[in-house]
């Protein structure tokens, strides 16, 4: 998803650049025909929703990636231990993707072997881990570097 | 933060985030594993549940593992891509915006790239996590999963093509460059912390799902949204008698299995009739489309004794028909088609028990089908026709 300019395009891979332009759009365009055609796919939600997601990177994501950057640095400095953003980073990404599962949307189906945990539970668990973890392999690492050193 | 303006430290957070071609270039290659892999067990899945000539009946358990796999590569693949955006945002504000007719094309191209792998990625996971939002934000967005989603992902593998094709050059030189120009050890070290943390997240999370279908990550299976013993007889269900309307039908005393052609009824069996039956046991998994399966015994008579018994000569390509399908609920799976290869295995079965019990109604009392390598939404509950074709 890099979109920097390839000065050397012409010379160097300007054929293989095309060749795979075109094919890949002539994939695209076949998908979506499939997805026009297909009245269960509901193609303009879909869309909608591609739409949605690119404006979500290259709107929200650019500004939030870095307005939020500024702002964590600005309150914490710019030493902040490589450990703590990721574990920062991992609990946002876990809190996202299992959202569902938290709030427990599939309990609405009524089938009991659904969701058979306890979500929160499970997340808040998976989070103290993530954290615990992180720590720890800070800890490790800071231990051999001032035995090594 | 004295002596520096707002937009020296934006600059500054836009330098921390692009780090280098290498990064971009391992986090590129990763993801176009995880979604190659998803890809090609996507259109395994699709051809699985679509008949297609090609899946084969053998082995047994090879549609749980393609579909697990599409679950762990799938669920992987989401840090994986917000590694990826984070590392080459800042580069979408670089002046020029554009530079040439190639770049202008490129950037078009990371349109339906962009846009169709958070799409996939998000219809995905609601998916697994069992949410069928009608309302997002007040916007309906209602659209039927496996349609969609399989649309799209030809519409991100094209993207894919013309993405590998423009960068393949310079990923191919990044990574074969030792170090990066300018940049020194600490900045090594924080690229190698970075990855390394991205792998760690990746792993996490692929573990915490992969117990739905990995028996000795059950323990760890935090996330998984199913538990491959948790349901009545040890095995999930997916649609539930309740589900399908399909109660007083599937329990009445006047049920009849019916085996018919194209000129009409060739033999009706009551639930006596096919308990007398020979009966054969097999350990088969059931898998679903949601990535989780589960092993289980079945019961029942040789779908092509039942062929044979009811006069047709040899295994035929046939219609297995749903109770459900004659309900006002529930028409969707309600039949699928065996095709003759399928109907001559050994252990493909009508089963009526299921781990040495007769099989609960939520399995599909008082017949279903079970047969290797088929995905759950074609192993068909609650019988009542059985059509040669």
């Amino acid at each position: 998803m890099s979109d920097q300019p390839n000065a050397d395009r012409e010379r160097d891979d300007g054929a293989l650049f095309w060749t795979g332009t075109v094919l890949g759009w002539a994939i695209i365009a076949f998908g979506l025909k499939l997805l026009f055609d297909d009245p269960e796919a509901s193609w303009f939600n879909t869309l909608r929703l591609t739409a949605i997601g690119i404006v979500a990177h290259d709107i929200v994501w650019l500004a939030v990636s870095v307005g939020g950057t500024w702002l964590v640095m600005r309150a914490l400095g710019r030493d902040i231990p490589h450990w703590i953003r990721w574990a920062t980073w991992t609990s946002a990404i876990v809190i996202a993707m299992w959202f569902p599962l938290w709030r427990g949307y599939g309990d609405r189906i009524r089938n009991d072997t659904i969701l058979p945990r306890d979500y929160r539970a499970s997340i808040i668990i998976l989070l103290i881990a993530i954290w615990l973890g992180g720590a720890a392999a800070a800890l490790v690492a800071r231990r051999r570097q001032l035995s090594d050193g | 933060m004295s002596g520096r303006s707002i937009t020296d430290d934006a600059t500054a957070a836009i330098e921390s985030a692009t780090i280098d071609e290498r990064r971009a270039a391992i986090l590129g290659v990763s993801l176009g594993i995880t979604f190659t892999l998803c890809a090609l067990t996507g259109l395994f899945s699709w051809g699985a549940s679509q008949g297609a000539a090609w899946w084969p009946a053998r082995p047994a358990g090879l549609y749980r593992v393609t579909q697990g796999v599409h679950l762990v590569s799938g669920v992987v693949s989401v840090p994986l891509l917000l590694a990826k955006l984070r590392t080459v945002a800042p580069r979408l504000v670089q002046r020029p915006l554009i530079t040439s007719f190639a770049h202008a094309v490129e950037r078009i191209s990371l349109l339906p790239l962009v846009g169709g792998s958070i799409f996939m990625l998000f219809s995905g996971v609601t998916n697994v996590a069992y949410w069928y939002p009608q309302e997002f934000y007040g916007i309906d967005i209602g659209y039927f999963f496996p349609a969609a989603h399989g649309k799209m992902a030809i519409v991100v593998m094209g993207a894919l093509v013309a993405h590998v094709c423009a960068k393949i050059v310079t990923t191919r030189e990044a990574l074969r460059r030792e170090t990066v120009a300018n940049e020194s050890p600490a900045e090594t070290l924080d690229r190698r912390r970075f990855l390394g943390g991205v792998a760690a997240t990746a792993g996490l999370v692929g573990v915490t799902v992969a117990g739905a279908t990995v028996y000795p990550l059950r323990g760890v299976g935090l996330l998984s949204a199913r538990h491959p013993t948790s349901g009545p007889q040890g095995v999930p269900v997916n649609r539930t008698a309740a589900a399908a309307g399909v109660r007083s039908v599937a329990t009445s005393a006047d049920y009849r299995l019916v085996v018919e052609d194209a000129s009409g009824e060739l033999a009706a069996y009551s639930l006596s009739d096919l308990r007398a039956l020979d009966q054969h046991e097999y350990e088969l998994p059931i898998a679903c489309v949601e990535g989780w399966s589960a092993s289980a015994r079945w019961r029942g008579i040789r779908l092509r004794d039942l062929l044979a018994a009811a006069g047709v000569d040899e295994a035929r390509e046939v219609d297995v028909v749903s109770i459900q399908e004659e309900t006002a609920r529930g028409r969707r799976y309600g039949t699928s088609t065996v095709s003759a290869e399928v109907a001559g295995q050994h252990d493909t079965l009508l089963a009526m028990e299921l781990n040495g019990e007769p099989l609960h109604i939520d399995h599909g009392f008082p017949v279903r089908l079970i047969a290797p390598n088929r995905p759950g939404v074609n192993q068909t509950k609650w019988l009542a026709k059985v059509v040669v074709t």
